[in-house]
């Protein structure tokens, strides 16, 4: 299968056609002049020796050399070392066939004028070099900043992304800028857009499968665009990034690296968020799942085991049973009818809420929602004391009055199931920050404040709460409010006596004032 | 006649226990009810009831350890009502001891009919010499012969120790795990596929059409149970 025998997988290696490579951005290290540096450097010493022909007269022979020197000089802080070098070798030749007897030679007549030519090689070679080492290592400077510069870019937007193919676009961008040209991700689909070459596919499959760079011009792919890096992600889906082949220096390479680590560190970080969201998400639904089934298989099969015991009792022992436990029985199977029709009712008016309801609006009495829920309230428990009160000046509403009724009826019924016999239930209306206020307070045990969101959710009853309640009452009056556009919360305890407030805000849409 | 068996209801629902209350007192029983799981072993260990119904549902005590806490110390027969949601913990309560079980909503003679057999059971145990009459069929457990209608009828081994078993619990429900371990021993308990098929071959050679069992009744999900009409055969 590996066509390139033992050649080790290292893309480090030095470039094998180096000229071909100009295009690349500066780097440091080992770097041949470009052709465009060899020619100006040639003109600045053909410059030099023109300018030192002119001068000829002016200045003394042995100042011709410095004319050079100036030459050699730009030439190495422009384009580094070796062309610093180069251009000491070819000054030397100019001012030795030029300046030196016999003129127009390259041989040198006198001792001394031997002696000037070296110490001028010298000179030159060194200055050359020199200034060419500075203006590498500036350059080297230069191009770590850029690239350290890139890394924290792509580090601050790999921290600011939120879901993966956002931090996947953030790490492509910034090895676009690390490198130059384009990178790509890959996953184990191999799916791109437009289709990848057949050498690129199979060097990312193997990264893929290895887990370990795969080098496309190392490896001699002919048609292979890219180098491809195994992204360290975490969870089961594999992933490999592909940038352009050849880094231009062991800088930008290392950079490289780094940039594919950081965004495998920030893709795992976000597939953990997302595994923990999930997880958090599914654990929901299951509860909710097993709330409902616990409440359909207690609140439906609770009164329909006691109607049909009831029933099967009262056939079988007819003629036994004495006739005090034949009315008993009878009253047992009316009482969990009813049970069970104010519990289908719930759910189906639940059902019905979940599907999106259309409020009927129309200007309604605030104090008719009133009475009518409290009218229902004192009906099913007639024992039970109510204080009533309502602010004498309210505005008619634009409503849902039975909508808005029945959510008031389901908060006093439960106020009702769970405040003890004998206290008393306050409901008060008022206007309060244009909107329409009702209240209802009870005497009961409270709502403890970690169950102050979630006894709104269905099926979710309060650690208070009555066995025999639907757990549905408080979500559709909640669902209610939300379809008038109305709000709905708890207040609990109450300053200095316990209990609970249940508070019902809906716009009041101010109409005339009766 | 006897006393009458005292009934201990373990049930939190005031609605249940007040039509139990009417009809196993019309059916005979005296009657001892109890809210929780705690007041209901408190009225065991001091009434002593003859059977009890236990609810699965209770609000302080899972009904998986009150049947573990009764049988520590305690044989009295136990039936357990359920509903739909608490199947695993109806198998578990059956694995550890109760001895039925009936679901809710359930009418009352099928829960009578349950607390005869576990009221009889628990007064006449079987000796492994007697001779079961179940359905249309004898066994001689002795001599390990069975007939069906005045026929024989050739079962295996394993098909014979499979209806001694269920017959000598008619009317009760017997769990897969339970069945699983007295047939084929401890290590064999969660192999369900060898009773389903050995009940399959059983019901070939018994049952007057195999595909409406009437002697040996699946409990979907739980188990078998024998026909209730077995009796003891008359000595021959």
């Amino acid at each position: 299968m590996d066509r390139r025998g033992g050649l080790p997988a290292n893309h480090a290696m030095p470039d094998p056609i180096p000229l071909l490579r100009s295009e690349r951005p500066a780097a440091a290290g080992w770097r041949a002049p470009t052709a465009a540096a060899l020619a100006l450097s040639f003109f600045l010493v053909a410059a030099a020796a023109g300018a030192a022909h002119a001068l000829r007269g002016l200045i003394p022979a042995g100042s011709i050399a410095l004319v050079f020197l100036i030459a050699v000089l730009l030439s190495a802080v422009r384009f580094g070392f070796w062309t610093g070098i180069g251009s000491a070798a070819l000054a030397f030749l100019a001012y030795n066939f030029f300046f030196v007897d016999p003129v127009m030679t390259l041989r040198v007549a006198s001792f001394e004028d031997v002696l000037a030519l070296g110490v001028f090689l010298l000179v030159a070679g060194l200055s050359g070099s020199l200034a060419g080492r500075l203006r590498e290592q500036a350059t080297a400077a230069q191009e770590r900043a850029r690239l350290l510069e890139h890394l924290c870019d792509l580090s601050a937007a790999l921290g600011s992304a939120a879901t993966e193919p956002e931090a996947r676009e953030a790490t492509r961008q910034g090895l676009q800028r690390l490198t130059g040209s384009d990178a790509i991700f890959l996953d184990r689909g191999l799916s791109t857009n437009p289709p990848l070459a057949v050498d690129d596919m199979q060097a990312a499959e193997r990264a893929l499968r290895r887990g370990k760079v795969e080098a496309a011009a190392a490896s001699g792919w002919s048609e292979g665009r890219y180098d491809f890096h195994p992204v360290i992600a975490g969870g089961d889906a594999p992933l490999v990034v592909g940038v352009a082949p050849g880094a231009a220096s062991d800088e930008q390479e290392k950079a490289v690296r780094t940039a594919v680590e950081q965004a495998g560190a920030a893709i795992r970080r976000l597939r953990l968020a997302d595994e923990a969201d999930e997880a958090r998400r599914k654990a929901e639904r299951e509860s909710i799942r097993a709330a409902l089934l616990s409440s359909l298989s207690h609140d439906l099969k609770t009164p329909l085991a006691t109607i049909l015991g009831s029933v099967t009792t009262l056939r079988q022992f007819s003629a036994t049973l004495p006739e005090a436990a034949r009315t008993d029985l009878l009253r047992a199977i009316e009482e969990e009818a009813r049970r069970l029709n104010i519990y289908v009712g719930n759910l189906l008016q639940m059902t019905r809420l979940q599907s999106g309801i259309d409020a009927r609006l129309d200007w309604a009495e605030p104090r008719d929602i009133l009475q009518g829920a409290v009218g229902r309230l004192r009906q099913m428990h007639p024992d039970r004391t109510m204080v009533v009160a309502a602010d004498p000046d309210l505005p008619l509403v634009r409503t849902d009055a039975i909508l808005l009724e029945q959510a008031l009826f389901n908060c006093l019924d439960n106020a009702a199931a769970i405040a003890p016999q004998g206290t008393p239930i306050r409901v008060a209306i008022a206007m309060h920050e244009g909107r329409l206020l009702f209240t209802v307070e009870d005497e009961g045990p409270g709502v403890d404040p970690a169950e102050q969101e979630r006894i709104f959710e269905p099926f979710q009853r309060g650690s208070a709460a009555a066995a025999n309640g639907t757990g549905l009452g408080l979500a559709i009056a909640r669902g209610i409010l939300h379809a008038l556009g109305g709000a709905i919360g708890v207040v609990s305890p109450l300053t200095g006596k316990g209990g609970a407030r249940f508070w019902l805000a809906v716009p009041s849409g101010e109409g005339p004032r009766p | 006649m006897t006393t009458r068996p005292t009934i201990l209801v373990i049930d939190d629902e005031p609605q249940i226990q007040r039509f139990l209350r009417h009809s196993l007192a019309a059916a005979g029983y005296d009657l001892l009810q109890a809210e929780t799981a705690a007041a209901g072993l408190r009225a065991l260990a001091i009434h002593r009831p003859d059977l009890i119904i236990l609810d699965l549902g209770l609000p302080d005590l899972d009904g998986k350890a009150v049947v573990g806490q009764i049988r520590q110390t305690d044989a009295t027969p136990i039936i357990v009502l359920s509903a739909r949601d608490q199947e695993s913990e109806k198998i578990a309560a059956l694995d550890l001891g109760a001895d039925d079980f009936v679901a809710k909503p359930f009418g009352i003679g099928e829960l009578l009919a349950r607390i005869r057999v576990c009221l009889r059971s628990a007064d006449a145990p079987r000796t492994p010499s007697d001779k079961i009459a179940l359905d249309d069929l004898v066994i001689d457990i002795g001599a390990h012969r069975v007939e069906r209608a005045g026929v024989a009828v050739r079962l295996t081994p394993k098909e014979f120790e499979l209806l001694v078993l269920l017959a000598g619990h008619a009317g009760k429900v017997l769990t897969h795990r339970h069945i699983l371990k007295a047939i084929w021993g401890p290590a064999h308990v969660e192999d369900t596929p060898y009773l389903r098929v050995l009940v399959g071959q059983l019901r070939q050679k018994i049952e007057a059409n195999p595909a409406e069992p009437q002697v040996i009744v699946t409990e979907p999900g739980v188990g078998y149970r024998a026909a209730a009409r077995a009796t003891d055969a008359p000595p021959t």
